[in-house]
């Protein structure tokens, strides 16, 4: 696989993410930017801390590339 | 953004034709199946790794681009809600947080711990601050203290010596004493507090009273005439002022006659015969009127069209003939205005960066003395000069 063709795939697909564009390829997936609210968590002994909102990052991977995987 | 733009861009970006974009593209993808169904991680630099994860193929993104991604949140952390407890409905339980993907360490958590562990020594430590470094001392007084008895003891009680021996003896009366060691700390502590509270207030009071007091003496100084400007004495304040030559206490006629060339003589003459009959207040009068008139000539002849520049005015106008960036020239001209009889000011004034020589003819009280005189003023200078403020 040519590197430099795989540097400009990883290139574009960061600017793309960080723009906060949905990326979808057929017969590879989905990329997709997904906000997360802030939110309380608390953990047994009774802690509860406030966790900030963050964007995450979701793939979805086409069917067919997990079915081809497996 | 779809596989048409994307294989558009990368055409684009790596200068190969679509059909070869194409091409890398499936032969990518190819690669990514081989690796996952080997069980194996695959890692695309700057992106993330794919990983197969049960029968859904997981992706993590890189830390760059997590960060990339997050800009707008960064440094932001975790924060402690303290006193917020599980009757919350709000609160989202997590009975067991290393499963839950978003478990991961919590900067600070293990500090809120120690907190939480410590916190009835805490409580203990603020009940006993008031004994401050009394109480290290007692402590050290007390090795063989028994481990039921508080570490807030208080200095008096560790003062004689035999009590830690009765304390081990009675470990029932040590506990027994334990509510009295505390209130008297308490109070103590109270105490303090309350001095302290009364020392601050009053600080701010002496701070009030000092204030208060350089206000009262300014005044005094200042509108009192303790400087020697007396406002209740207006003769004085005449005087003063006149001897100053900042303001003249000029006389009606004197102000009409403005832009004449007045003496000394003239405006005593003038004062004299405007006086009032009284001997006493005549001779004030005379007194006064003559520094005035002295002062009013010499104002006088600070301002007008014609003699030499007076560095004494400042706040005077002058009509600018010439605005060069030749020093020399201007100096030139000067001197020929001068040798002409006019009265000339020389200013630098910088504009865009740029310094500019002005040369002003004569010196005037107000703009509209300035306007009258310019209009007597020769050609080319008449129709083309501009009047600006001495400084």
């Amino acid at each position: 696989m040519d590197q430099k063709f795989l540097g400009a795939f990883s290139e574009i697909l960061r600017e793309e993410i960080t723009k906060k564009n949905e990326v979808s390829v057929d017969g590879l997936g989905v990329f997709k930017p997904e906000h997360k609210k802030q939110y309380q968590k608390q953990f047994d002994d009774g802690r509860v801390v406030m966790m900030p909102p963050k964007d995450k990052i979701t793939f979805v991977a086409d069917k067919k590339l997990i079915s081809d995987s497996e | 953004m779809n596989r048409k733009k994307l294989v558009d861009l990368l055409a684009e970006k790596t200068g190969l034709e679509k059909a070869e974009v194409e091409d890398q593209l499936v032969l990518f993808m190819d690669q990514l199946k081989s690796e996952l169904a080997k069980g194996e991680d695959f890692k695309v630099s700057g992106l993330g790794t794919f990983s197969m994860e049960g029968d859904d193929i997981a992706f993590l993104a890189e830390e760059k681009l997590s960060t990339e991604v997050n800009f707008k949140y960064a440094g932001m952390k975790p924060i402690e809600l303290i006193g917020a407890y599980k009757e919350t409905p709000h609160i989202a339980i997590d009975s067991s947080p290393a499963k839950e993907p978003d478990s991961e360490p919590v900067p600070g958590v293990e500090e809120y711990t120690e907190e939480m562990d410590t916190a009835a020594e805490e409580e203990q430590v603020n009940i006993t601050e008031a004994a401050g470094q009394e109480e290290e001392k007692g402590n050290e007084e007390l090795p063989e203290r028994p481990a039921n008895v508080p570490e807030d003891v208080k200095p008096e009680t560790v003062e004689t010596p035999q009590e830690p021996a009765e304390e081990q003896k009675k470990p029932d009366e040590a506990a027994k004493a334990k509510p009295a060691v505390k209130t008297s700390s308490k109070k103590d502590f109270r105490s303090k507090r309350k001095k302290e509270s009364t020392d601050s207030l009053r600080k701010l009071l002496v701070a009030a009273v000092v204030i208060i007091a350089i206000g009262i003496s300014g005044w005094m100084f200042y509108d009192l005439g303790y400087l020697g400007g007396s406002a209740g004495n207006e003769s004085g304040n005449s005087v003063s002022e006149s001897s100053v030559g900042q303001k003249f206490s000029t006389v009606p006629e004197q102000q009409a006659n403005n832009g004449s060339n007045k003496t000394a003589a003239d405006t005593v003459t003038n004062k004299e015969t405007t006086g009032t009959d009284k001997t006493s207040e005549q001779d004030e009068s005379n007194s006064t009127s003559s520094i005035t008139g002295i002062a009013e000539a010499s104002r006088q002849s600070v301002y007008g069209l014609r003699g030499g520049a007076s560095p004494r005015v400042e706040d005077g106008y002058t009509i600018v003939v010439h605005s060069l960036r030749d020093e020399n020239k201007v100096r030139r001209l000067n001197e020929e205005l001068q040798q002409a009889g006019y009265r000339t000011v020389i200013s630098g004034a910088t504009v865009m960066d740029t310094t500019f020589w002005r040369l002003g003819l004569g010196q005037f009280k107000t703009i509209d003395d300035a306007k009258k005189a310019s209009q007597s003023l020769p050609d080319p200078y008449k129709s083309n000069h501009f009047i600006k403020r001495i400084q």
